[in-house]
């Protein structure tokens, strides 16, 4: 286990077209515990949380993961490292064993983690299937397996409840604060917040392309919630 | 059964049906040249057949040729017919009675180049004077049908088997085999319902020992048959180095190192593009894999390895022409493999396949290999610098943007 898990942005700078910049000079350290990243639609953050699991490489700057430069040690700095994406994109052609097999070969650990975080997720009986045969959500309950899978330390999660059922969101809250009991780092962006205002402990604030950091959250649960609330819309 | 709605599944299954011909058809014609090429007297041969089609001499021989060839056409076609007829098509107004004579319609029109021979064979045998005895030259629309029938997915067991011993009796060719065939396929038309919900089975994937192994798996089931499609196209132009050395006895070692770099080049040409022209397609740039413990030179490389390997059997065919030329044509293979792994990133907008830039290079390489066999070593000490332009390459992608685009373009194969 790591001693002490972050994520650090260093002058980062990222553009999907040409002169039309996501963002420039981001500069700052996620630690341990469970972030959220908030904000109002198209703020940017998905696409920082696609620069800190190594899915999108910085035009500038760099962004390590527990002290690994993500595109110099791309292996090292992934070796710990989870990433739920919004939009499932599993390629198409492959079957839900074959990406729990890849996983469970990449992280080093027994294929039947990636089996039991099926059965935790109510997916048991779907592993010889074809991604092309999964719905959505279904899809995206394999991802969420898939992070299990390895039992990683720093999980980057982009609206991780969204298509799971009830049942489902209990058995993803308990990973989390399972995570987090070990020292483990989560970051997260949701609509939903309420799920996780308890165990939050700061928040990154998003708004055109600009993150600022709040560390102080109110004790109390409502006010607490209202203020989650109030910076996902942006206010 | 409503008229336009059965009109639409008509038009949607024939497409298929006839994009099937386009991709089937080089291969058949690339399979009768070679087989004439083996015989002594290719011409003698093709007479013959003509006359004992036409006169029913050589029947049952030619019927159970004929049925036998008719069955490998539509178990490929089925493949691309099939499962269309299994999404989106069901929501259409029609019956099942509508569906099943659509796709019969798609799996006839795969079979167009066995009839346009058949009847090549008929004409030839009326011009060489041999007399027509009916029925046999009408076994072919029976053998056609039959095995169409054959290939359906039934909701019951019986009506395939009932359709493979009409493609048997219709491949005798004498009229009581034809009408009992004939009433075989009335039966099977009259009450074999289609089975079209039936999900596609998928084998178990087994332990693997390396990541890269999973990936092949993928890429595998991404590609499908067409893999073996494109070996096969890809053997056109060595066949015709064949051709070239068969028949020119007098040619110097310089010429036929020449036409065996350039037609054995010209094949890898064809599998490293296609291949990668088709994983772009088929297993386009998935984002989230990035976020695992795996560098961009593991992926590329992989590519690269995943073409190059596929190329092999076209390298080891020119080995038993030339094996010097041939083994320049693996080093061409090498360069290629490494360049097509990182043009496959390639994140210029509208793109789905390579590029033309990758074709003019590919293009312009081979013709350097077929001018000089120096080329190659050329080639080699390029390789490792293609292969690290490649991972800068998929370093760089956008990834999001690239997915997007090529969704676009190519049509989703989610879909």
């Amino acid at each position: 286990m790591l001693s002490e898990r972050r994520i650090e942005f260093h002058d980062v700078g990222f553009e999907y077209m040409k002169g039309e910049a996501v963002f420039s000079g981001l500069d700052f350290t996620i630690e341990a515990g469970l972030t959220l990243v908030l904000g109002p639609n198209g703020s940017g953050k998905s696409s920082l949380l696609k620069l800190a699991a190594g899915v999108e490489k910085p035009d500038s700057g760099t962004v390590l993961v527990n002290g690994f430069d993500l595109w110099s040690r791309e292996v090292e700095a992934r070796r710990d490292l989870a990433y739920v994406p919004e939009q499932p994109d599993i390629t198409p052609y492959a079957s839900v064993d074959s990406v729990l097999r890849l996983v469970s070969r990449l992280r080093n650990t027994p294929f039947q983690e990636g089996e039991a975080a099926m059965q935790g997720l109510g997916l048991g009986d779907l592993g010889n299937r074809s991604i092309r045969q999964l719905s959505k959500g279904q899809r995206h309950r394999v991802l969420l397996a898939a992070a299990r899978v390895g039992m990683p330390g720093t999980w980057i999660m982009d609206e991780p409840l969204d298509g799971v059922d009830r049942a489902g969101q209990q058995t993803v809250i308990a990973w989390i604060e399972e995570i987090l009991n070990t020292g483990g780092l989560v970051v997260v962006v949701t609509h939903d917040v309420e799920p996780f205002a308890p165990a939050v402990r700061r928040v990154v604030a998003m708004n055109r392309g600009l993150a600022s950091i709040i560390d102080t959250l109110p004790d109390k649960a409502e006010a607490r919630i209202r203020l989650l609330e109030q910076v996902a819309k942006g206010a | 059964m409503n008229p336009s709605g059965f009109r639409a599944a008509v038009r949607f299954h024939l497409e298929t049906g006839v994009r099937v011909v386009l991709g089937l058809g080089p291969l058949q014609l690339v399979a009768a040249v070679a087989l004439l090429a083996t015989l002594p007297q290719p011409l003698e041969a093709l007479r013959i057949t003509a006359r004992g089609v036409t006169d029913g001499t050589l029947f049952p021989g030619a019927g159970i040729g004929l049925a036998g060839l008719a069955l490998g056409t539509v178990a490929f076609a089925a493949r691309r017919v099939l499962p269309g007829a299994r999404g989106w098509t069901l929501h259409l107004p029609v019956s099942g009675a509508g569906q099943r004579r659509a796709l019969l319609l798609a799996l006839l029109a795969s079979q167009s180049l066995l009839a346009v021979a058949w009847v090549g064979f008929l004409i030839g045998g009326l011009s060489l004077g041999a007399p027509v005895r009916m029925p046999y030259p009408l076994a072919l629309p029976w053998i056609l049908l039959s095995a169409a029938y054959a290939i359906l997915p039934y909701s019951r067991r019986w009506p395939r088997p009932v359709a493979g011993l009409a493609l048997l009796l219709s491949a005798w060719g004498r009229w009581p085999f034809l009408l009992a065939a004939a009433a075989c396929l009335g039966m099977v038309e009259w009450q074999g319902h289609l089975s079209l919900v039936r999900a596609e089975g998928h084998r178990q994937v087994a332990e693997l020992r390396r990541p890269e192994t999973i990936l092949t798996r993928i890429s595998w089931a991404a590609l499908g048959p067409s893999v073996a499609a494109i070996l096969l196209q890809a053997s056109i132009p060595l066949a015709f180095a064949f051709l070239v050395l068969r028949n020119n006895p007098g040619i110097t070692p310089v010429e036929a190192g020449v036409a065996v770099r350039g037609g054995c080049g010209l094949g890898v040409l064809l599998v490293v593009l296609s291949l990668a022209g088709r994983l772009v397609g088929q297993r386009p740039p998935w984002a989230w894999s990035r976020s695992l413990p795996w560098s961009a030179q593991v992926r590329v490389g992989h590519d690269a390895a995943f073409l190059v390997l596929h190329a092999l059997p076209i390298v080891l065919a020119g080995a038993f022409l030339d094996f010097r030329a041939a083994a320049a044509t693996m080093a061409l293979g090498l360069y290629l493999a490494s360049r097509a792994a990182g043009a496959m990133r390639s994140a210029a907008p509208g793109l789905s396949r390579l590029g033309w830039r990758m074709t003019a290079e590919a293009i312009t390489a081979v013709i350097l290999l077929g001018a000089s066999a120096w080329t190659a070593w050329g080639f080699l000490v390029l390789t490792p610098l293609a292969l690290i332009g490649s991972r800068n390459r998929e370093r760089a992608m956008k990834v999001s943007v690239t997915r997007e685009r090529q969704y676009l373009a190519t049509g989703d194969p989610t879909c």
